[in-house]
């Protein structure tokens, strides 16, 4: 269930705000995991046992983890070991099993011994509550949090339906306090519906617009590839990825504000990034904290001198790659973001800072490698990808520009436009300050989120909209 | 202040969710979409297994965005959106000016297992094959005497270029590809692409604005083209032989692909013969039932949306239309096979003056166009059928 679907607005949530509100405090976390759990199962229901087994390991290993830490720390650690084991195995199994054995089958001695395995998809959501749970069992160990007795309130931490299934990644002492006791105001429930509509505006008016003109555009070129078409293709998946998702972030931080949640942030304007390093502390800022701190920190980080730093960053930046996807072009997308984020640290860094035009200057680096680097991301067919970014400096390109696509182009500035002012802090910021200058304005305020409420409302019932028109030939 | 503006926020954010929630289940269930021309999903059963199976979220969630309160409303609005974005265009379907629309991006046919979805390209060595293969069936119908011409009706989209800044190259480019693939084998071609062209410009009512097809006045001026092309000018029955009965409120396919609600419908013209000549014909089905007693109109649709299909009624893999009175006479009349699509359905009513006819559904299976024109017995065959079918299928390329 999506959150930009009618089932989950008008199905989900209008039974589950009512139903949550209404049941005493000491027994909401109950509701939660129970809706949660739903939620879950209603799209995957062969896999709501994976994801509670997982929950209950964590869950059971948390006891003796938290008893031995400091008093037998060997045997704690061989708790965690168990912990993390377990949840691994299961994310391996679902989501590399059938990677490895195409790739192994590569080796002609395996090629006939091997098969991979028919039916095994991929648990909705394993990345994202398999490290959530990770965090829970590393925190515990390092002391930084203590044992979660109760099942519910920790069930309720990992299957939380807002960030279940595509993040934040929320780690466990983050929220440990808000699961015990957290707040319901009437500011607070507006505030996470600002946040809600914002992004489910986001993502349906700006996000899937914008998918449905990177599709239309990636056809196009199969048939006429020009150079223009190759970057508005970069662009147009560039903008689209960050609505899509930070769309889906904002959802889901201003559904936890509905329900007394405060989640981390995720995004913040990835796209005004003066290099690359500056662009992954803005962009899913919830994954790469994750990553520094239970992968790049524990493996000594900076610490161990320059040539262990960069096999950290490169051990990193290959498993977050990874993450993303079983496939190769997922492993080349993070080696291709250690390769620039090692060249910005040995000296780019300092070249960007030295004036304003260097400034500028890794301002449009980071903008351009970034596209660059969505072209590997979106295609598990390299040459595809290679196709578009030759094409982007007219390798392979026909002409410059088609009547077709220069069309295409104009008619889809206004949304290019809107899409690019929206990634940047600007609209927020000149609204501030217009609501401060003008009370008014915050009059308007509810009005004009009705207005993007409904407008989103819409967008996502027309998708669902299918003529079958061509009945009379 | 804030506390106020707070509340209203989330009380109009509840009213919304729980609101359109509410009346969800209170407003009762359609079974049909009239403008999508499908069932609705309703409710589904409940069992275990198609929970288990996933099969009952994927109804659900089918139920609940079909059923969805005010949906025409919100999927109309979703294309004021996009005309108010300065698009141009909802759903791959162009707006333009006098309300015009035409659809502009098909599922362009690559090969029997592949389609580029929602292009407004085309495979050119598809279209080159299909063409080659016309030539094939006009060469193993030439062996048996009977010659072989073909109609390509021009798309919307390539005829009413002058109500839209959208470029005709795609348009353009077709039709050159169509004329030397044509010429080049010399198989008769009638290409009324300019025809139409000018006629439109000229403001001429010859392609709807909301439906794909062409007009009666449309059909007319193909069939004036294709008895000329034949040597048969003198015959032409003109067209103030006609009377016009005018039906209102026509809102054909590209309105209801276009999700565009505020488009003014179209008006659709039935022309009979003065003379009252058209009660003479009846059309027939393959197996001999029949689809009219008298005439060519199959009046229930009128009433219906779908008003075009009132021109012979729904698709089938064969129909006849023979003139009564000539057969009770014994009067031989000659034959003409029109393999086609719908296009050739307005066509109809002028041909058969002329011709007995037998129509072979195009996209159908039926298609061996040399075994069937000697089983009737006919002595020409017409193919008339849309560039779209050209593009999107290979209706062209099974021919035989």
């Amino acid at each position: 269930m999506v959150f930009s679907s009618t089932i989950f607005l008008f199905g989900f949530l209008a039974v589950t705000i009512p139903l949550y509100f209404i049941t005493p405090l000491r027994y909401r976390n109950w509701v939660l995991f129970a809706v949660s759990l739903l939620f879950y199962g209603f799209g995957e229901p062969r896999y709501i046992a994976v994801m509670l087994t997982s929950v209950l390991v964590a869950y059971l290993t948390g006891f003796p983890i938290g008893k031995y830490r400091t008093t037998n720390p060997r045997r704690a650690r061989a708790w965690l070991a168990v912990s993390l084991v377990l949840n691994l195995a299961f994310l391996l199994f679902f989501k590399y099993t059938n990677f490895f054995i195409e790739n192994l089958r590569l080796i002609p001695a395996l090629a006939n011994v091997l098969t991979p395995i028919e039916g095994l998809t991929l648990p909705i959501g394993i990345s994202f509550y398999t490290f959530q749970i990770m965090s829970y069992s590393i925190d515990l160990y390092r002391g930084d949090t203590d044992t979660q007795r109760n099942f519910v309130s920790f069930g309720t931490y990992v299957a939380l339906f807002p960030q279940l299934i595509a993040g934040p990644i929320v780690r466990y002492r983050d929220v440990n306090d808000q699961l015990a006791s957290r707040s319901h105001t009437v500011d607070k429930f507006a505030s996470g519906v600002r946040r809600f509509t914002v992004g489910f505006a986001k993502k349906v008016l700006l996000g899937d617009s914008l998918a449905a003109l990177y599709a239309y555009l990636g056809s196009t070129s199969d048939f006429q590839p020009t150079v223009l078409t190759s970057w508005l293709l970069v662009l147009t998946f560039t903008l689209h990825i960050y609505f899509d998702f930070s769309g889906y972030s904002d959802m889901a931080i201003g559904l936890g504000r509905m329900l007394g949640f405060e989640f981390l942030e995720n995004f913040n304007y990835p796209y005004i990034a003066s290099s690359i390093t500056d662009f992954w502390r803005r962009w899913h800022m919830s994954l790469s904290s994750w990553f520094r701190e239970y992968v790049y920190i524990p493996l000594g980080g900076n610490r161990r001198g320059i040539a262990r730093q960069f096999l950290n960053l490169a051990a990193v930046w290959l498993l977050t790659g990874f993450w993303h996807g079983a496939a190769w072009n997922f492993v080349l997308w993070g080696a291709f973001f250690f390769v620039f984020l090692a060249l910005e640290k040995v000296f780019l860094l300092k070249v960007f800072d030295k004036n304003r035009v260097t400034r500028a200057l890794g301002h449009v680096w980071a903008l351009v490698l970034v596209g660059i680097s969505w072209m590997i991301f979106d295609h598990t067919d390299l040459s595809e990808a290679w196709r578009i970014v030759g094409g982007m400096f007219g390798i392979g390109t026909v002409s410059v520009v088609s009547a077709v696509v220069g069309y295409e182009f104009l008619r889809a500035l206004p949304l290019l436009i809107v899409g690019i002012l929206a990634a940047t802090p600007y609209p927020a910021r000149r609204l501030g300050r217009l609501r401060d200058k003008h009370p008014a304005v915050a009059v308007c305020e509810p009005v004009a989120l009705g207005i993007l409420l409904v407008l989103a409302i819409a967008y996502t019932v027309s998708g669902t909209y299918s003529p079958f028109l061509y009945f009379n030939f | 202040m804030q506390k106020k503006i707070n509340i209203t926020i989330t009380a109009l954010f509840l009213a919304i969710i729980l609101g359109f929630g509410a009346a969800f289940w209170i407003l009762p269930d359609a079974s049909r979409s009239e403008n999508e021309n499908r069932p609705l999903q309703t409710l589904p059963p409940i069992t275990l297994s198609s929970l288990l199976d996933g099969s009952l979220s994927g109804a659900l969630t089918d139920y609940f965005s079909d059923q969805f309160p005010l949906r025409t409303g919100f999927v109309g609005l979703h294309g004021i959106g996009e005309i108010a974005q300065l698009r141009g265009e909802s759903n791959g379907v162009l707006y333009g000016k006098n309300g015009q629309l035409a659809v502009r991006r098909f599922d362009a046919y690559i090969s029997r297992t592949e389609r580029a979805a929602d292009t407004d390209y085309y495979s050119e060595s598809h279209v080159q094959n299909s063409l080659k293969n016309v030539a094939h069936v006009r060469d193993s119908l030439a062996a048996n005497g009977v010659p072989l011409t073909i109609l390509l009706a021009p798309r919307t989209v390539d005829v009413a270029v002058s109500a839209f800044d959208y470029p005709s190259d795609l348009s353009d480019s077709l039709d050159r590809t169509v004329t030397d693939a044509l010429d080049g084998a010399q198989v008769e071609q009638i290409n009324l692409l300019d025809t139409f062209r000018q006629a439109y410009d000229a403001g001429e009512y010859v392609y709807y604005r909301t439906d794909h097809h062409w007009t009666t006045k449309g059909a007319y001026t193909a069939y004036a083209a294709t008895l000329t092309a034949w040597g048969m000018a003198d015959e032409i029955i003109p067209a103030d032989a006609f009377d016009v009965r005018t039906v209102t409120d026509f809102y054909g396919t590209t309105y209801s692909r276009a999700g565009l609600y505020f488009i003014a419908p179209d008006e659709l013209e039935i022309w009979s013969a003065k003379d009252g000549s058209d009660d003479r014909f009846a059309v027939k089905n393959g197996d001999g039932t029949p689809i009219t007693e008298r005439g060519f109109i199959v009046e229930s649709y009128l009433g219906e949306k779908d008003k075009y299909s009132a021109f012979l009624g729904e698709a089938r893999s064969i129909l006849t239309v023979t003139d009564t009175v000539a057969s009770e006479n014994g009067e031989a009349r000659p034959r003409l096979l029109i393999a086609k699509d719908s296009f050739a359905n307005t066509m109809t009513p002028f041909l058969a003056r002329h011709f007995d006819l037998v129509m072979v559904n195009i996209t159908g299976d039926k298609t061996d166009l040399t075994a069937l024109a000697a089983e009737y017995g006919c002595e020409r065959v017409l193919i008339v059928c849309n560039r779209e079918n050209l593009i999107t299928s290979d209706c062209l390329l099974r021919l035989r």
